[in-house]
């Protein structure tokens, strides 16, 4: 029997999204400060009418939401999909405000790109934004990349019981520390960390590249962003190809690989434990695939020549396939290269790379490693099984932080999910060759979009058939929660319709 | 265990984030290797 | 049973008509060839065609010129924003669209104002020979051109503040701070109400 929704589950729903939302609305001060500094007045004026849209809704909904009661399980997981949603519409005003976008439509696909990390975008005239506007755009992705409701539980909730589980519905499971609130401020510790070095790096590089200070400043910060949030957000259209540097590049792979890495692992090696680097089943996993997936590309490419010799081939495909990998989405070639010069191996083995993606508790999105070492250690558990004698008892273990056994309510959920994300990605393609694409293509793209990485090949853009903008936002979506809490929010829905 | 802070604990962040870029310094080798062998292969 | 396979012939219903769709949504665009002066999109959507030979370039100069020696990269956009911002109420074109260009760093102290959010960049023309993946720059696509002419200067860009978006701003503000002002002292306004209600 499936038990309507009191009134109580209501309140606590509402109260939790209403903070989440106040949140979007604190973080919206960054950009507002920083039109103001350039002096672009209209550009404040879109952030102010964004900051009193989100607090005005925030607050209301509080208002209204009263309730003592903590959350429970299935609060957390409708709380963090639902908060997105309400972050989405009401985050999209500045964006629409601007100009810059074609429809209120293609403005929250902007916005959930960014909150998703994934890094497609139908902004038009990139190369004419504000600051303002740019700062919104690469923070909202910084700040999706260690996930909204982290933070809210930093700033804005008390350290209940309950928080842990919204946590938990946002796609992080890992606990660094003992309280959910300890683990949030460690997140912060590590990201503002890199934050810190990442920029100054960056903006000595851009310095020395021949860019203005500020600018230099600027692209340092939001480049760095882009990066470590594995959201490839870029502040010009001509994305990392911009600075024609391989020192720029190698920083940018530096820091989005880094981003890519499970905060636990993070943690872990921060706490002093370098072991964990060779030992985390992750890691493993990562540099298998990442190794294939490169050498296929670079072979793909070697075969049809499309680079004039091993160091520019192996700065283009290195770096793009690992940009793939760890659902970053940077490019140093154009979107339509990828048809025009790559062809179908080159981008078959990308595809394959933004399929699986990065690790777990990470910013980054895809199948990820846990989840294809915990698979591939099974299947050959279930090799050995056949091979032993009946009475053999074969027990299998992987490390990730501490030694685990493999067991089958592991191998099941990891199965689970990782046929979630096979669907999406299949949904998402059939539905790009129905619509017209080149299959590559609409392989390429789909996996993009549900893998949260944002490479393209020039299907995304402000002309594509809206239907395909609505699945690549609700895919982009899906994704990054790992679709556990989306239908956890369906499964509400259709409770509150059908319940008794 | 808590978040700390102190020059000791800087010091082993920036150890950690050294051994995270070596990481990839790694991994770029590697891939420059295939890179060589696949043109010399197929070049 | 049924009602599953009610929901997948309604699936299937809503899917067909984007197949009818599907033949003017095809990604690659039926970009016209030219001989010697082709556009950013012909270049990228041709790469092959145009390997190796002089090309004639012209559009709008984005962002900065960031000189590395003797030598010089510019960003030459020729999308639909060469002429007009958005901010000045041209109408919105598609993404952009540019070419890198490798040019000698004092054919680039020629250009005086860069294209970003505050300016028009200068309009030039620049010749030069394209590469599909220049092996002197990593196999970045891009022009390595000798002169810089440039056609137009370019110009300061008014964005003025729209008194529509003032009057919202204010009406946001409002809502916020009377939302926030409910949110905090709700308890007190309950305890008023009761305390003005006559006691029965």
């Amino acid at each position: 029997m499936i038990i309507r929704p009191r009134k109580d589950d209501h309140l606590i729903v509402g109260k939790y999204i209403g903070k989440i939302v106040t949140g979007i609305g604190l973080l919206m001060v960054v950009p507002l400060v920083t039109s103001l500094a350039f002096a672009e007045w209209d550009t404040a004026l879109d952030f102010v009418i964004g900051i009193g849209a989100c607090m005005g809704f925030g607050f209301g909904l509080q208002t209204i939401c009263r309730t003592k009661k903590d959350l429970r399980w299935g609060h957390g997981l409708v709380v963090a999909s639902g908060s997105w949603i309400a972050a989405t519409v009401l985050g999209a005003l500045p964006h629409w405000l601007s100009g810059h976008e074609g429809s209120y439509l293609d403005a929250m696909f902007d916005i959930m790109s960014g909150y998703t990390t994934t890094g497609l975008y139908l902004i038009q005239d990139l190369d004419h934004i504000s600051y303002g506007l740019n700062m919104w755009r690469h923070l909202l992705t910084y700040a999706g990349g260690q996930g909204i409701v982290v933070i809210a539980l930093t700033f804005l909730v008390k350290g209940t019981a309950g928080a842990y589980k919204l946590y938990v519905g946002e796609g992080k499971d890992e606990r660094l520390l003992p309280n959910v609130v300890g683990t949030a401020r460690a997140i912060w510790l590590v990201s503002l960390t890199w934050l810190g070095i990442g920029t100054a790096a960056l903006a000595v590089t851009g310095l020395a590249l021949g860019q203005e200070p500020v600018r230099a400043l600027l692209h340092g910060l939001w480049v760095f962003m882009g990066a470590w949030s594995t959201g490839g957000f870029a502040p010009q259209s001509y994305n990392t190809m911009w600075f024609h540097s391989p020192v720029y590049e190698a920083l940018c792979i530096i820091i989005f690989v880094a981003g890519s890495f499970n905060f636990a692992l993070h943690w872990a090696l921060w706490q002093g434990d370098r072991k964990e680097l060779r030992r985390n089943i992750e890691i493993a996993s990562f540099t298998a695939t990442a190794f294939i997936a490169v050498s296929v590309a670079t072979f793909g490419l070697s075969h049809l020549g499309v680079y004039p010799d091993a160091v520019n081939l192996f700065r283009k495909a290195f770096y793009q396939v690992m940009s793939g990998h760890t659902t970053t989405g940077f490019s140093t070639i154009y979107s339509r290269a990828f048809v025009t010069q790559w062809g179908p191996i080159a981008m078959l083995a990308t595809t394959v790379a933004m399929a699986i993606g990065a690790s777990a508790c990470s910013t980054g999105g895809g199948i990820k490693g846990i989840r294809i070492g915990v698979l591939t250690k099974a299947y050959l558990q279930d090799v050995r099984r056949m091979i032993s004698p009946d009475s053999a008892v074969v027990v299998g273990r992987y490390h990730h932080i501490r030694d685990m056994m493999l067991e089958d309510r592991v191998v099941r959920t990891a199965l689970m999910i990782t046929m979630a994300y096979v669907t999406a990605y299949a949904v998402l393609t059939v539905l790009g060759v129905l619509l017209g694409y080149d299959f590559t293509q609409a392989a390429f793209e789909g996996v993009s979009a549900a893998s949260n990485t944002g490479l393209s090949c020039g299907i995304t853009s402000p002309a594509m058939p809206t239907v395909l903008k609505w699945a690549y936002m609700v895919a982009m979506w899906m994704g990054r929660l790992e679709f556990m809490s989306v239908l956890a929010l369906f499964g509400h829905l259709y409770a509150i319709v059908r319940g008794k | 265990m808590k978040v700390q802070a102190g020059p000791r604990k800087a010091c082993q962040y920036a150890i950690a984030i050294l051994v995270e870029a070596a990481y990839v310094l790694v991994m770029a080798g590697l891939a420059l290797l295939v890179a060589v062998i696949a043109e010399a292969i197929l070049r | 049973m049924r009602r599953m396979t009610l929901i997948g012939l309604l699936a299937v219903a809503l899917l067909l008509p984007s197949v009818a769709m599907a033949e003017e949504h095809t990604v690659s665009p039926r970009v016209p060839v030219s001989k010697n002066s082709p556009s950013s999109a012909e270049l990228v959507e041709r790469p092959d065609t145009f390997d190796g030979t002089a090309v004639i370039y012209s559009g709008e100069v984005i962002g900065e010129a960031m000189v590395r020696g003797n030598w010089a990269w510019l960003h030459i956009n020729d999308d639909a924003y060469t002429e007009r911002n958005i901010e000045e109420g041209a109408s919105l074109g598609g993404p952009n669209s540019g070419m890198p260009i490798w040019v000698p760093a004092d054919e680039a102290a020629e250009i005086s104002v860069f294209g970003d959010y505050r300016h028009e960049g200068d309009i030039v023309q620049v010749r030069g020979v394209f590469n599909a993946a220049c092996p002197e720059h990593g196999g970045d696509m891009d022009i390595h051109a000798v002169y810089v002419d440039v056609l137009r200067v370019g110009r300061e860009v008014e964005d003025p503040v729209s008194k529509t978006k003032l009057t919202w701003a204010i009406i946001a503000t409002l809502a916020a701070a009377a939302a926030f002002a409910l949110d905090r002292n709700l308890e007190r306004i309950r305890e008023w109400q009761r305390a003005l209600q006559p006691t029965r």
